[in-house]
């Protein structure tokens, strides 16, 4: 039954796997090519930690989107069919949702690797100045927890129904309507920025992707 | 166990215009139920709730002896749904639906498939997307089919196919019937269809089951007799009349449709002074338009 | 006559004068004139030039007399500044006096006699001329919050405390002491130096030898800066970095960098003037040993730094400290390795966290209703 169930979501999602898996092998060995000075002055060591910074910022992007187009095709064929088909499989539908689930799971495990792989070769290959420091299995491993931690959320919001769907916007437009209206009568107004933060800082669940996304460090 | 499904006092509102009301189904086991409905009468609606994929608000369902929903996967796994749209997935080809389809059932045949598949000369090779009107009936049927199900729930499956693919699938459908003494419930609004295949019928009408009987009684129950002479009134007559049409011709007489007819009641038209020149049998076609004409207006039996 | 009426520079009273200038020079006009015309007529241009810049200076005064200032005083801060500003300025003044105390402490008398003028860029009242004599003119941009306000007037002060001490101390702190405290991004700056610079001495400093950061510092100042700083590598590295030699083209350059001539590298960095080679330490790394200096130094660290008694970094970072050099260079470094930048490696507790939301999410998924209509 997951053989089945991996192998429709595989059809669905091959194309975006295939390329994210290329992308997440090519970006680490991209954002270190500047790391081949062996003496280097200060600044050019400042410019490397900088361009590596710069590069930093695709990696959560990156983990971002991926998590996001896997759970979406995960989900998109049901929807399209009004889940009429997978209603009428015997199957307990939480069962159906995390068969669906560890399928999603097991596809974006392919990037996940092509990203620690291509860090790995990424870090042999240059020459690190002294005083630096490569992170390959600390940047595979943050991918691999904000790429999972996406696509749950994703997968949670495709899962739901389009009643679902809509609430999660609704508050989300009443939260910035709120913000706008307080903005408005000059009473204080940072009702988003305060809830955001909360949601980015532990133990919120966006934490993991405003950490430190470096390849190369002190 | 009598009935296949069962259901008692079902609610189920959709929408601002249209509800399902006191719904009680029985559908005898071995059986093949016809469900007759016109469009937009909820026969769609209260398959779904059959199969689990909407809940009632009020009353009960048992299907196969269980509960629906809560014993849902079971009912299922028991249960070959073909349902009125297409639902398949359509970047998968026919082989691939076969084999997702299969993984979900321990029943499958893969027998009674490839055999399915000669028959109705399918292409493995050819996307759903790809696949006409026909070949996607047909598909759905072998799915249904070859996974084994005690219960067949057919929602509309020949609608919009052309005669031969028809034939070829009720032929399968009473082909498996034979050979497994599975019940089938059958929804359509193709009445000819179902008057050769169904022993037992249901008609639904805007929300409500308006009866539900043998075939053949609701067959022979219903009769278009040839009146002469009867009074403008007639008081306490031993059938139900359905209609009458009073344009009296040149002699010819009144047309009356009636239900619960029987050949020692013809005396009553003597008792009112009428003569009874013909009784000619209706199809079940003819049936099931007085059937509606009479619920939607009671007041014509006059 | 007219060049050097332009040069006097009072070109908003000048117009009418220029236009008379240009109509008096027109060459239809020379043309008929005699040179005691012409003479004449400059005459008159000057008089009437005199006349509007008189009259310019009378407006001006009368406007600068004018001017109302408000003084906001914040303990030993004097901060002026006209009555529209106010709102930003009192609230800046209070935030820059409570930085300076944090680092000076009761030292902060030593700031008496110090005021300044907070004026808007904006803003079109000139200075009044008495506030000039008494004050230093601070300018922000308009907008500016309060505390960008006050990290102007905290860096004027910093600036205006180097003028107290000798020249080779200014040169070792870059112009500039730091007296508030140091946020603790600029020690992670610090820290990034440390850890990434190509100099041996700083190298080894990092790696916890404080004679080595001591020397980086300049501390105490080196006989021979170029061989003392930097060896055989690093005066290659260092020509190599500095664009003036490339932009030259001087062939001392390919000697060091590509023949490996250490000897053109020597020449090269010693032709260089006093104060130009550049210590391995940055200033930014050397002002953060004042600021540790300060912070160990407690009650009267500053008062001892600009004593007349101290003279040269070294003495008057002591001074300030209190302590010896090797003690001073052990704060300032522990100091420094403990503002390291955080770390891109994952601590148990946010992974763990991830994770549980992971859970959370997927267990919601799970929840996915059955019914196609709600």
């Amino acid at each position: 039954m997951f053989k089945a169930i991996l192998y429709t979501q595989w059809k669905w999602s091959r194309v975006v796997v295939a390329l994210s898996v290329v992308i997440a092998f090519a970006l680490p060995i991209m954002s270190v090519q500047r790391a081949g000075i062996t003496e280097p002055s200060r600044w050019e060591v400042r410019e490397l930690l900088r361009t590596i910074e710069m590069w930093s910022v695709w990696y959560a992007v990156f983990a971002a989107g991926l998590g996001l187009l896997i759970a979406t095709t995960a989900w998109a064929q049901d929807h399209r069919g009004r889940h009429v088909y997978a209603l009428s499989l015997p199957i307990p539908r939480w069962q159906y949702a995390m068969l669906r689930f560890a399928a999603g799971s097991l596809l974006l495990a392919a990037p996940v690797v092509a990203l620690w792989i291509g860090a790995l070769l990424a870090t042999a290959m240059a020459q690190i100045p002294p005083g630096l420091n490569a992170y390959p299995n600390a940047l595979a491993l943050r991918f691999a927890l904000a790429a999972f931690l996406a696509y749950s959320i994703f997968f949670a919001i495709s899962a739901g129904t389009t009643r679902t769907a809509a609430y999660v916007l609704a508050v989300i437009g009443a939260l910035v309507v709120t913000q706008v209206m307080l903005q408005a009568s000059g009473m204080y107004g940072g009702l988003v920025e305060a809830l955001f933060d909360r949601v980015i800082t532990w133990p919120g669940p966006l934490e993991i992707f405003t950490g430190r996304w470096m390849l190369i460090d002190v | 166990m009598s009935n296949v499904i069962e259901t008692r006092n079902l609610r189920y509102r959709a929408g601002r215009n249209f509800e399902i009301r006191e719904l009680s189904l029985n559908v005898p086991a071995g059986s093949i139920y016809g469900f007759l409905g016109p469009n937009g009468s909820g026969k769609t609606t209260t398959i779904a709730l059959l199969m689990g994929q909407l809940r009632a608000s009020q009353g009960s369902i048992k299907v196969l002896g269980q509960s629906m929903p809560e014993a849902a996967p079971r009912i299922l796994a028991r249960t070959g749904f073909v349902p009125e749209r297409p639902h398949l997935y359509p970047t998968l080809t026919v082989e691939e639906v076969l084999r997702y389809h299969a993984s979900f059932y321990q029943s499958w045949d893969w027998r009674r498939a490839d055999e399915l598949f000669g028959r109705f000369e399918l292409d493995r090779s050819l996307k759903i997307a790809a696949l006409s009107k026909g070949e996607t009936g047909k598909l759905m049927m072998l799915l249904a089919l070859a996974q084994n199900p005690d219960l067949l729930v057919l929602d509309e499956p020949t609608d919009g196919l052309d005669p031969v693919v028809r034939r070829a699938m009720i032929i399968a459908v009473l082909d498996y019937v034979s050979q497994r003494d599975a019940a089938v419930f059958i929804s359509s609004h193709l009445v000819h269809e179902l008057e050769r295949i169904c022993d037992w019928v249901g008609v639904m009408d805007n929300g409500k089951l308006v009866t539900e009987m043998p075939m053949q009684t609701f067959k022979s129950g219903i009769k278009r007799l040839r009146v002469t002479g009867a009074p403008a009134l007639v008081e306490d007559p031993p059938f139900v009349l359905l209609s009458r049409d009073t344009g009296e011709t040149l002699g010819a007489g009144e047309v009356w449709v009636v239900r619960g007819w029987q050949t020692p009641m013809q005396q009553y038209f003597e008792g009112i002074g009428a003569s009874l020149r013909e009784v000619v049998d209706l199809d079940l076609e003819e049936g099931f338009v007085e059937l509606l004409r009479t619920f939607r207006t009671p007041r014509a039996q006059g | 006559m007219c060049d050097r009426m332009f040069r006097t520079g009072v070109r908003g009273t000048g117009v009418a004068v220029l236009l008379a200038c240009i109509a008096g020079t027109s060459p239809a006009r020379l043309e008929a004139q005699d040179v005691a015309s012409y003479r004449a007529r400059v005459d008159s241009i000057a008089r009437l030039w005199e006349a509007a810049r008189e009259s310019a200076a009378r407006a001006d005064s009368a406007r600068r007399a004018a001017i109302t200032v408000d003084t906001i005083i914040r303990g030993a801060l004097v901060v002026m500044t006209t009555p529209q500003f106010v709102d930003v300025v009192e609230p800046a003044a209070q935030l820059a006096w409570e930085q300076l105390g944090a680092t000076l402490r009761e030292d902060t008398a030593l700031m008496r006699g110090r005021a300044f003028y907070v004026v808007s860029t904006e803003s079109e009242d000139p200075v009044p001329e008495r506030i000039r004599r008494e004050a230093e003119v601070i300018a922000y941009a308009d907008g500016s919050t309060f505390e960008d306000v006050a990290m102007r007037i905290g860096q004027r002060i910093e600036i205006a405390a180097i003028a107290d001490l000798d020249e080779s101390t200014s040169l070792f702190f870059g112009h500039h002491v730091p007296l508030r405290p140091y946020a603790d991004r600029e020690w992670t700056k610090v820290y990034v130096e440390l850890a990434t610079a190509p100099w041996s001495l700083v190298r080894a400093c990092y790696l916890g030898d404080l004679g080595r950061c001591a020397e980086a510092s300049d501390v105490p100042a080196a006989d021979d800066p170029v061989t003392e700083w930097y060896d055989a590598a690093d005066r290659r590295r260092y020509v190599a970095a500095d664009p003036r030699w490339y932009h030259e083209r001087d062939p001392r350059r390919t000697q060091c960098i590509d023949a490996g001539s250490d000897r053109a590298c020597l020449d090269l960095m010693r032709s260089l003037e006093p104060g130009e080679l550049r210590p391995p330490l940055s200033e930014r790394a050397r002002r953060s040993l004042a600021v540790a200096a300060l912070e160990l130094g407690g009650d009267g660290a500053y008062g001892r730094m600009l004593s007349e008694a101290s003279h040269g970094p070294e003495q008057r970072l002591m001074s300030a400290a209190g302590v010896s050099r090797d003690s001073l260079f052990a704060a300032w470094h522990a100091r420094v390795l403990a503002a390291g930048p955080e770390s891109p490696t994952i601590t148990r507790v946010a992974g763990w966290t991830a994770f549980f939301w992971v859970i959370a999410f997927a267990t919601l998924a799970a929840r996915s209703s059955r019914w196609r209509r709600a």
